[in-house]
């Protein structure tokens, strides 16, 4: 393997001059200098020749650079290194101060204030102010920006801006989500003044990386932002995002050294590199929650007892085995075990009551359906594939239509014109963020789930402050989720990166985005 | 002058290997090649699974078996699709006087124009996938060549001197077509058709690798080499077997049709 690497890297050394030597001795003699290498990279900060290059390997192509514009977690991955929010997460999920340091609610829950960070500059040089942040919001607001995530923020009804550093934020009502919805990477602080129509293509934030340069189909390449408020970082001045769609391929250039980092590895790719020399991995669990969804509205599903027997002669073994290798937890309810607010919910495997339940609701024999699967996800076509062979066992015949992207985000999320379907949906920080998504009033219920007492618990959850209080709240509600089954809440899966050895500080945050300033490089 | 030749046996004998593999697979019970056993995923070739299994732990011989079934179906439905379509519209070329030779000729050189791949995939994106659309599109993509060969050859034996006598004794086209021109261009469509299988089992192969063709779970190969495509490094085998399959049925079709045209055909040989 070793050979092969050096190979590899000698025929691309021209793009990265100091990169094949360092890379395949770090591979090779990791263990015995590490604190020469060190001291090679601590030369290198940033000016002219001896400046690494963190090459990484993404998916596919951002859909533009404007975190108000998309919902697209393969993008805000990426802005999140360009802008800053108020606040920010650690690894377990808890809120820090970014370009806020402090906050603080008014007795009534409806004012939120801000102190901001002195001395942040924009990467064009501009100073950071009040008004900066009270025109982010007002652009996000308003209707004709049309941000797809608009809505977590619409309980702001008005911003002052008392004085530079301060933004004192009105709401409607008291709303437990907002603080934590504010550290997403859709609450980026935007530059005023700024034609909002070039920052797709050009962004302007606050945070550690600016872009460089973009060649679609090609590579997204950032560079440090010199003005980077945060003493220390970005650790690695230029980073190369190259885009490299294969998964094959992507395991391939991870192995022969032309790719430093490969973040987002699925757990098959991530199977074939366990037990690689030369090569770490980084795993920890997602918010990510894949489920069976279910079409409450229509026939056979339309009678629980039909939905309780899909649940119970479904393995989930089988699913994190077979299609995510192992790198996935079962769940019985829509919150992610590293929640604080989930509560385990039981998922017992047993097909001989399924068959009985189903025989109660009038299909001794089963039924034939058919499940749809995006076929841009091979997990959730492999899951499709161990669910259908599942059901088969309960008499329940499902026929697989793999459906592209854009038609299973018309047809089945927005028309719902589906039977059965298999998705992951992301866990954001706060509870409600994923559990008001089976509410009747949420305007993609696409399960067509309708259930008052859950609706009423979830607008009692969102309005409660006290998170002893808003536990139980959450409690029953994952309850109702696992004795109605609207959806067949299936995994948790896990986040895991590969990266060369000479990669390190790396850290996986709860939320779908790539920290880049952390990494360091031998 | 007729001879049996090594391509011949060779060929018919890989030809008669990927029939019997697929008649060995109807031997199976049903449901046998999707049966998934997820513990004994990914294991390598050895006994009790001699091709090894896949990521579902699905036994590869039972599916390569299985997988057999569908290659063969698509090619003897496409060929006939491609004779049905193509010798009609050659004999109509040939016998239908000038306008109708430049009309046909045009459109089948129109046909000609594009690979017959990103024909094929034109028309299972305008049908849909699936096994019997992967058929048809193969048989469309097939017919141009089985024109061009019924019209080079009707015109070939039109002027000859039995087909003279044949309609100075009274008969009529059609009997002369069916009865004296036709049964002469058999010998090249039989050899054409046997290439043809080579040809329709590597293209419903590329067109169920790109998931348009076979679906899952259903096997065939060319399916089988997608989902092999992650393992590659780890698994190899998931990808040498139907890659051999495919070999196999695609050179023992065309060795097949070699081996006919110089039994069937031999002047038409150097």
């Amino acid at each position: 393997m070793l050979a092969v690497a050096a190979l590899t890297l000698t025929a691309c050394g021209g793009s990265a001059a100091t990169a094949p030597g360092s890379t395949a001795a770090s591979a090779s003699a990791s263990a015995t200098s590490p604190a020469s290498s060190t001291a090679a990279s601590a030369t290198s900060t940033g000016t002219a020749a001896g400046a690494r290059v963190l090459n990484v390997a993404i998916a596919g192509d951002p859909i533009g650079f404007d975190p108000y514009l998309t919902a697209a977690a393969n993008t805000v991955a990426i802005t999140w290194n360009i802008y800053d929010q108020l606040v920010t997460v650690d690894a377990q999920g808890n809120l820090k101060p970014d370009l806020a340091t402090s906050w603080s609610l008014s007795p009534d829950g409806r004012t939120l204030t801000f102190h901001l960070r002195s001395g942040v500059r924009f990467q064009d040089g501009h100073t950071l102010t009040s008004a900066d942040v009270k025109a982010s919001f007002q652009r996000m607001l308003n209707p004709a920006t049309k941000d797809p995530d608009a809505s977590d923020y619409k309980v702001i009804t008005a911003i002052d801006t008392p004085n530079a550093s301060t933004v004192v934020m009105h709401l409607a009502s008291y709303d437990a989500a907002l603080l934590s919805d504010l550290a997403l990477p859709f609450a980026a602080i935007e530059p005023a003044g700024v034609n909002p129509s070039t920052l797709k293509s050009k962004p302007d934030g606050t945070g550690p990386y600016e872009l460089a340069s973009y060649t679609p189909g090609q590579d997204v390449v950032l560079k440090a932002n010199p003005y980077y408020w945060q003493p220390g970082l970005p650790h690695i001045p230029t980073v190369d995002l190259k885009i490299v769609p294969d998964p094959s391929t992507q395991i391939a250039d991870l192995l022969a050294g032309s790719i430093d980092l490969l973040p987002g590895l699925s757990g098959e790719q991530a199977s074939q590199l366990k037990g690689q020399s030369g090569v770490k991995i980084s795993q920890a669990p997602s918010g990510n929650i894949q489920i069976m969804a279910i079409n409450n509205a229509r026939k056979p599903f339309n009678d629980v007892r039909v939905r309780q027997a899909l649940s119970l002669a479904i393995n989930r073994q089988a699913v994190v085995q077979g299609a995510w290798f192992g790198y996935a937890t079962p769940v019985g309810t829509f919150l992610p075990p590293n929640s604080p607010y989930y509560v385990a919910q039981p998922t017992p495997y047993d097909p001989a009551q399924a068959r009985k339940l189903l025989a109660e609701a009038g299909y001794p024999n089963g039924f034939a359906s058919t499940i749809d699967l995006p076929s841009l996800y091979p997990v959730h076509v492999q899951t499709g594939q161990i669910i259908a062979a599942e059901l088969a066992k309960i008499g329940v015949q499902l026929k697989l239509n793999e459906v592209e992207w854009a038609t299973w985000l018309s047809q089945d999320y927005a028309k719902r014109d589906y039977n059965l379907t298999v998705i992951s949906h992301t866990g954001r920080l706060d509870p409600d963020t994923l559990l008001v998504r089976f509410t009747s009033t949420y305007p993609y219920d696409y399960e067509n789930y309708s259930n008052p007492t859950y609706n009423r618990l979830i607008a009692e959850g969102r309005a409660t402050a006290d998170v002893a209080k808003r536990k139980q709240i959450y409690a029953q509600a994952q309850k109702i989720l696992a004795t109605d089954v609207p959806a067949v809440f299936l995994d948790v899966s896990d986040n895991v990166a590969a990266m060369l050895p000479s990669v390190s500080g790396w850290q996986w945050l709860p939320l779908a985005v790539d920290q880049l300033a952390q990494v360091q490089m031998r | 002058m007729s001879r049996v030749t090594a391509p011949l046996l060779i060929g018919g004998a890989l030809a008669a290997a990927v029939v019997a593999a697929a008649v060995a697979g109807t031997a199976l019970p049903p449901g046998a090649a999707l049966a998934m056993h997820i513990p004994h995923r990914l294991l390598p070739p050895g006994p009790g699974h001699p091709f090894g299994t896949d990521q579902f732990g699905r036994d590869q011989l039972t599916r390569i078996l299985v997988g057999a079934q569908a290659s063969l179906e698509v090619a003897l439905v496409a060929t006939a699709v491609g004779l049905l379509a193509g010798v009609p519209l050659g004999a109509a070329a040939a016998m239908g006087g000038r306008r109708w030779d430049e009309v046909l000729m045009r459109l089948t050189d129109g046909m000609y124009a594009f690979p017959a791949l990103l024909l094929a995939l034109m028309v299972v994106t305008a049908l849909g996938p699936g096994l019997a659309h992967t058929a048809l599109a193969i048989g469309i993509v097939s017919a141009p060549p089985f024109a061009r060969l019924t019209r080079a050859r009707l015109l070939e034996l039109r002027p000859l001197e039995y087909v003279e006598a044949a309609r100075a004794s009274g008969l009529g086209p059609w009997q002369v077509l069916l009865r004296h021109l036709l049964p002469g261009a058999y010998g090249a469509l039989a050899v054409q058709a046997s290439a043809n299988m080579g040809g329709a089992i590597l293209v419903e192969a590329a067109l169920s690798y790109l998931g348009l063709g076979v679906q899952p779970p259903q096997p065939s190969w060319g399916g089988m080499l997608n989902d092999a495509q992650g393992f590659f490094l780890t698994s190899p085998w998931l990808a040498l077997f139907p890659g051999l399959a495919i070999t196999v049925a695609v050179l023992g079709f065309n060795l097949l049709g070699d081996g006919l045209s110089d039994l069937l055909e031999p002047r038409t040989r150097g």
